[in-house]
């Protein structure tokens, strides 16, 4: 059933992903194999294997000061956009809005431009309004860099609502807020968790727009970034290690929930 | 006590899709909207559910005007055709919503759900989710959701579209039982002249945005007034001719006897004879013809038969099954004939 | 399009109507608009021994444009991300296809396996890309296994060609996914009519899934385009003196060199090159009718 020129084209790109992974993943690779062993002149001392990396690292104040910061920044920004995202789609979809493709290009800009063009507009703009730069930009920036991410699932899922759901609350007595509480918004919560999740793990690493708008108090991807002369450590390798493995559980959950499953399909 | 239309009309831009309409639903009543798609139908409905706006023209119900209240202040209550079942609600919240949100006493509502999950048969669905839900059973589901909030008029809008022949059949034969039951007013929509005939008290035929003919299934079976509703139920015969004497159309096929009363001769006219009301056999005014097909149907054998005098004007004829004489075959020559009580004056 | 409004009924006035859009807008308005605004008026503006003069002047421009320096630099970045687009797409076309290919759990698992790079710490990423390009990397260190090489060579770091090799490593799972998805989207039934009607595995590639699947890989494209464009933390980190990008440039500008409106003056060029792309994309898109 399979020609041979096909087979052979599936083992010349079966080839090259092959290699590509594993570049893709030698530094993955490295980093955790630093993380647990000593390496001295390219060779590896297999008798320095140990997790205390996993341990102390919760014991260095400027790696745990950013790290907490991070995480501040993430959750805050991530509940703000995610909010915001829930209005705005609900704002787009209403029938008689006004400008809504105009807000729509807007709230993509972020995303969808070089990362160093919204850190500089939001630098120049804070510069000029006399705030300094701390936690309070550091959020702002992640914000509307995730905005767009949260509000386009949030929007699909709002479109894959069947009007005659709405129509069909109507239909039994219920006013617009009750529509509002009772109908949408559940359908919407899910969305809104899993834009939320994403979002999360996007701005856990986000580094370009965060140089220009942080502070004194700088982010993990920001510390790593002044540590990377010095070198790093095993314990930065540790952490690295588990923000990864964090990172991919978010993600996987993402797209299992992701996957269309038809459980609103009414046949 | 009635619902009321006068002169609804709609239209979107240039686009009339209902023109004025005036039509009396009385109380208690299955009515079903009859007709091909874009003719009107489902607008009416949607314009009595508060879907949509009219162009033109005024609701009114028990004599109180209800053409500006919004759909949530309406008496009525609709069966979508996609049922449209909240998916994160058990059977249970679905047909509760409506008390819920109009904010009744819970305790009566409580009692009123029970009764009605009874009815539609579904107490024991209660706590499943419309995804655990055959076809049928959504149907009940979003069913008992109209009738929990006592409406004056429920709407069904093509609710059995989705279903296969022997469920449709069932539930035909369903919601009728429990119309006659609650007794409450059902306007019901279809396209299907068969499911109209079968359960309606009243028809109304709609066509192009206007209403052809309205009456029960008889009259509009038997007495067609309009070429549309003659051809639409079933096969029928239509030959145009003249009328001559009170009692007789001069036509292609002959000199054919009808019964009316009075109408002027010389009148062009649309005869319309049933398959079902000729016979074999001669007479004064049988046809003869040869049959182009037959297509046996368990309790009835179909013929197309092909006159000698006009060959073009193909007859369908359609006799009952009688296991004790052979169904005539392709090729054989017939005579048939009918009672002329049978042929009816359509306008023309 | 739905309607939380008494459906299809006469609708708020419009002075109602601009009240919730402005209402709306506030949010995206103040922090998005109003900053890159702002940073273009400032780009209007000469900087003097580290103060800003606000006398609208377009010099900023002109130094840009008149100076091979600079106008050179951001020349060759531009070529340089299209490099990285080609490599990318290159690169990532056939793997996504591949995957595609697989059937059930490898096909998701093989899925995953491109995607988990993205979370790796970016910063981290660079650091081990570095070491693995240097002298004593992983590079030489297979090279001269292989006996290709006679000695370590430093032609892989500290200069353009590092750059546009990491950067094509960093952004590629930023295409794989696109063009998978769009892959994914091409209903089977096509695939099986086109062999139905005698073609055969390469007619049916070329007619079918390629074409179908353009729209995902102009976006994989785009993407790797405009983010190797806002990029300066890579060329810093393995460009040495000659990978410079003009996302450097801009980012001293803010830094050490300290002229703030000549830096918005090239950030604004960036931004109008990148919108330039995204509509171009846009464009290529909308025209397949798929």
């Amino acid at each position: 059933m399979q020609t041979s020129g096909e087979r052979r084209a599936e083992i010349m790109t079966g080839v090259v992903t092959a290699i590509v992974f594993i570049v893709l993943y030698a530094p993955v690779m490295i980093s955790v194999l630093f993380s647990l062993v000593e390496i001295r002149r390219g060779k590896i001392l297999w008798e320095t294997l140990s997790f205390e990396p996993y341990v102390t690292l919760w014991s260095n104040p400027s790696v745990l000061a950013a790290l907490s910061n991070t995480a501040i920044v993430a959750f805050v920004s991530v509940i703000l956009a995610s909010m915001l995202a829930l209005l705005l789609a609900l704002y787009t979809q209403w029938s008689e809005a006004i400008g809504k493709r105009f807000l729509e290009l807007i709230i993509y800009l972020p995303f969808l431009l070089p990362p160093i063009v919204t850190g500089l507009a939001l630098l120049v703009a804070s510069a000029q309004l006399g705030i300094n730069r701390g936690l309070a930009t550091l959020v702002t920036g992640h914000m509307v860099f995730v905005l767009a991410v949260a509000y386009r699932l949030v929007l699909t899922r709002l479109q894959a609502l069947p009007p005659s759901l709405i129509e069909a609350s109507f239909d039994l007595g219920a006013s617009r807020w009750q529509t509002l509480r009772y109908v949408l918004l559940p359908h919407l919560a899910s969305a809104v968790v899993t834009g939320a999740m994403l979002s999360l793990t996007l701005s856990f690493d986000e580094t370009l727009i965060s140089t220009f708008v942080a502070g004194d108090q700088m982010t993990l991807p920001l510390r790593l970034w002044a540590m990377m002369r010095v070198g790093f450590t095993p314990e930065i390798n540790a952490l690295v290690t588990l923000v990864l493995l964090v990172s991919i559980v978010l993600s996987i959950v993402t797209a299992l929930r992701l996957r269309p499953k038809g459980e609103l399909e009414e046949d | 006590m009635a619902l009321e239309l006068r002169e609804l009309s709609k239209s979107y831009g240039a686009l009339q899709v209902l023109n004025p309409t005036t039509l009396d639903i009385a109380n208690g009543e299955f009515l079903t909207l009859l007709g091909p798609s874009g003719s009107g139908k489902t607008t009416v409905l949607r314009l009595i559910g508060g879907f949509t706006a009219p162009s033109g023209g005024t609701i009114a119900y028990d004599g109180r005007d209800m053409t500006q209240l919004p759909a949530n202040q309406r008496p009525f209550n609709t069966v979508f055709q996609d049922y449209a079942l909240f998916p994160h609600m058990t059977v249970l919240q679905n047909v509760s919503y409506g008390p819920l949100v109009q904010r009744r006493s819970v305790l009566s509502a409580a009692k009123l759900i029970e009764e009605t999950l009874e009815i539609v048969g579904l107490s024991e669905l209660r706590d499943r989710y419309p995804s655990q839900l055959s076809g049928g059973q959504k149907q009940r589901v979003a069913l008992a959701r109209a009738i929990v909030c006592e409406p004056k008029v429920i709407l069904l809008d093509e609710p059995l579209a989705a279903l296969d022949a022997n469920l449709r059949h069932q539930m035909q034969l369903f919601l009728k039982q429990i119309q006659r039951r609650i007794r409450t007013t059902f306007v019901f929509v279809t396209h299907d002249q068969d499911e109209a005939i079968t359960m309606s008290d009243r028809i109304v035929v709609m066509n192009q945005g206007g209403i052809e003919q309205q009456g029960s299934p008889q009259e509009l079976y038997y007495r067609p007034r309009t070429r549309f509703v003659a051809g639409f139920f079933g096969d029928n015969n239509l030959i145009e001719g003249v009328l001559v004497e009170p009692q007789a159309v001069e036509t292609p096929l002959g000199r054919l006897p009808v019964s009316c009363k009075q109408m002027s001769a010389g009148q062009k006219v649309l005869l319309s004879i049933r398959p079902e009301s000729f016979k074999l056999g001669k007479s004064g005014h049988s046809v003869s013809a040869t049959v182009e097909e037959a297509m046996f149907g368990g309790a009835s054998t179909r013929l197309l038969l092909r006159p000698d005098k006009v060959p073009e004007l193909k007859l369908n004829v359609r006799l009952p099954g009688d296991r004790r004489l052979d169904a005539p075959q392709i090729g054989e020559h017939v005579n048939v004939t009918y009672d002329p009580i049978d042929a009816v004056i359509v306008e023309s | 399009m739905l309607s939380l409004s008494r459906v299809e009924t006469a609708g708020a006035r419009p002075v109602l109507r601009l009240a919730i859009f402005l209402v709306a807008a506030a949010v995206p308005f103040a922090l998005i608009l109003a900053p890159i605004g702002s940073f273009m008026v400032l780009s209007l503006f000469r900087a003097e021994k580290h103060q800003i003069i606000h006398d609208p002047t377009l010099v900023n421009y002109v130094n840009f444009f008149g100076n091979w320096t600079y106008f050179g630099t951001f020349l060759g970045t531009l070529l340089l991300c299209l490099e990285v687009m080609g490599l990318s797409l290159l690169l990532g076309y056939p793997i996504a296809w591949f995957i595609w290919k697989r059937r059930g759990g490898v096909r998701y698992l093989l899925l995953l396996l491109a995607v988990v790079p993205l979370f790796m710490s970016y910063i981290v990423k660079l650091y081990t890309l570095r070491a693995m390009l240097g002298l004593n990397g992983l590079i030489n260190q297979v090279l001269l296994g292989l006996g290709l090489f006679e000695r370590p060579s430093r032609i892989f770091l500290f200069n353009q060609r590092a750059v546009l090799m990491t950067m094509a490593v960093i952004y590629l799972p930023f295409v794989i996914l696109p063009i998978f998805l769009a892959l994914e989207r091409i209903p089977r039934s096509l695939l099986h009519a086109s062999t139905d009607l005698g073609a055969g595995a390469w007619d049916t590639f070329r007619r079918v899934v390629l074409p179908l699947s353009l729209p995902g890989t102009i976006a994989g494209g785009l993407f790797a385009f405009v983010l190797a464009l806002g990029d300066f933390i890579t060329p810093q980190m393995v460009g040495g003196t000659t990978g410079f990008t003009i996302g450097r440039v801009i980012y001293s500008q803010f830094g050490l060199a300290y002229d703030w409106p000549f830096g918005a003056a090239m950030a604004a060029i960036l931004l109008a090159t990148a919108l330039t792309g995204i509509i171009a994309a846009g464009f290529a898109i909308s025209r397949q009718k798929v």
